[in-house]
């Protein structure tokens, strides 16, 4: 890993870190009711923040492989958001969203113990995970273009947030297939790789943060409404 | 390249060209008073078509490099988006804007061809832009979409079914141009598998494509 790369990932994995805690804070600042209705949202910022806290310190201060922590937010990930989505959507049958989150923990576990193993990164787990946000939020898009909402309250916030899960997973889901590829085949670090990935990441979680940003002002303004 | 890579890659790149083609003559399925709002995208796919036969003829026939056409197809897939698009996001001063997009984005896309990456080399940074400002246009194009959701659902499926294919094929592109032309410079390897994962998607967004084409004229024979 050349000086330069070496900076490029630390500048990308800084502004990724960035985006997480705005977007945590804004969360933080939402009224009570807009915080319940995206409590999900709020816990995949929480985990994603602790992730990369605690794969700094597993990396720095131990020196030891951070794949282990980045595998097991993968395995809660997906999950999370199907909770967040299926409130949205409304599924007839309140156990899908339920369901889709249990198979993926299922199917995530096997490629953790049985396939790639806890060390080496999950890239079939994530490219999954990747899949079934893309799913998801063109499902949502679908829901919010189609049908005439009962409310127009939290819709642009909402726009926002699944633009960004829409976005960043098609992008960053090629990535992922390409992972065992790239390191096993080209026998690359994958710094580049994953320099690009932290940089839409970044531009992911300021998004969200401007998402969540309206939908608190959307929050605000209802309150004083007469 | 190895005998069961090449095969691979022909066949799924075959496939997408198939699919292409498929979705190119859905569109002049459209009744012919609702096409010209469609036409961006009808042109997108035929110029598509056309650059996949001609660059396999090309490759097959006189073994020629296929980048020249790919490139030159690159140039011209962001305007016919635009074109698209112009009409369907109402904005103030959109036609400004779309003049600005198409002019900065062809200047760049020859300059780029012709004395940054070559004529013979993928112009990676030329189809990094392309693929950013469809994927932007498209993004801009469902807060429309959103925005007009209570007027009428008529036309509405087709067109979300349009926009969602480009939007998710233009973000991928993005990221996989950056890094086959990292893994291009920096290693040996043709990345084969990687163009063949590009061509796979490609496929799943003609198909879609067709299926929005499919889904208006359905939507505009019933209206009649």
């Amino acid at each position: 890993m050349s000086a330069e790369q070496n900076f490029w990932l630390e500048v990308a994995f800084g502004a990724q870190v960035f985006g997480m805690t705005v977007a945590l804070a804004v969360f933080i600042t939402l009224p009570n009711s807009a915080k319940r209705g995206f409590l999900e949202l709020g816990m995949i910022l929480l985990v994603s923040l602790l992730t990369e806290f605690l794969s700094v310190v597993v990396r720095l201060v131990y020196h030891e492989n951070q794949n282990v922590v980045l595998n097991i937010f993968n395995v809660i990930n997906l999950p999370l958001g199907v909770l967040f989505y299926s409130r949205r959507l409304n599924w007839k049958d309140k156990y899908t969203g339920w369901t889709l989150a249990s198979l993926f923990v299922i199917a995530a576990f096997i490629d953790l113990f049985f396939i790639h193993g806890p060390r080496i990164y999950n890239s079939y787990s994530s490219a999954l995970g990747s899949f079934g946000y893309v799913t998801l939020s063109i499902a949502c898009f679908f829901s919010l273009v189609s049908k005439d909402s009962d409310s127009v309250l939290r819709l642009d916030g909402m726009f926002w947030i699944n633009t960004s899960f829409l976005v960043y997973n098609s992008a960053t889901v090629l990535l992922y297939v390409l992972t065992d590829y790239f390191t096993m085949v080209l026998k690359s670090n994958m710094i580049v790789a994953w320099m690009i990935h932290n940089f839409i990441g970044a531009a992911f979680y300021l998004l969200i943060a401007y998402g969540l940003f309206m939908i608190r002002s959307e929050y605000l303004q209802a309150q004083q409404l007469p | 390249m190895n005998t069961d890579d090449t095969f691979w890659l022909t066949t799924i790149s075959n496939v997408q060209t198939g699919c292409i083609g498929l979705a190119s003559w859905m569109f002049f399925l459209i009744p012919k008073k609702g096409r010209n709002e469609f036409l961006g995208i009808g042109l997108m796919m035929w110029l598509s078509f056309t650059a996949d036969i001609v660059s396999n003829i090309g490759w097959y026939t006189f073994r020629t490099n296929m980048n020249l056409v790919i490139n030159i197809f690159n140039i011209l897939n962001l305007p016919f988006a635009v074109i698209f698009y112009r009409r369907m996001i109402p904005w103030r001063h959109m036609n400004v804007v779309a003049g600005i997009i198409v002019f900065v984005h062809i200047t760049f896309g020859i300059v780029s061809l012709f004395w940054i990456q070559g004529v013979r080399n993928i112009n990676s940074y030329s189809y990094v832009l392309g693929a950013l400002g469809i994927t932007v246009l498209s993004i801009a194009y469902f807060f429309v979409l959103m925005s007009q959701r209570s007027e009428s659902i008529v036309k509405l499926d087709g067109r979300f079914w349009i926009n969602t294919s480009l939007l998710i094929l233009n973000s991928v592109h993005v990221t996989h141009s950056i890094a086959v032309d990292y893994f291009l410079k920096t290693t040996d390897d043709d990345l084969i598998t990687a163009w063949a994962f590009r061509n796979a998607l490609g496929i799943m967004s003609a198909i879609t494509i067709a299926y929005g084409f499919y889904r208006i004229r359905k939507e505009l024979t019933s209206v009649r």
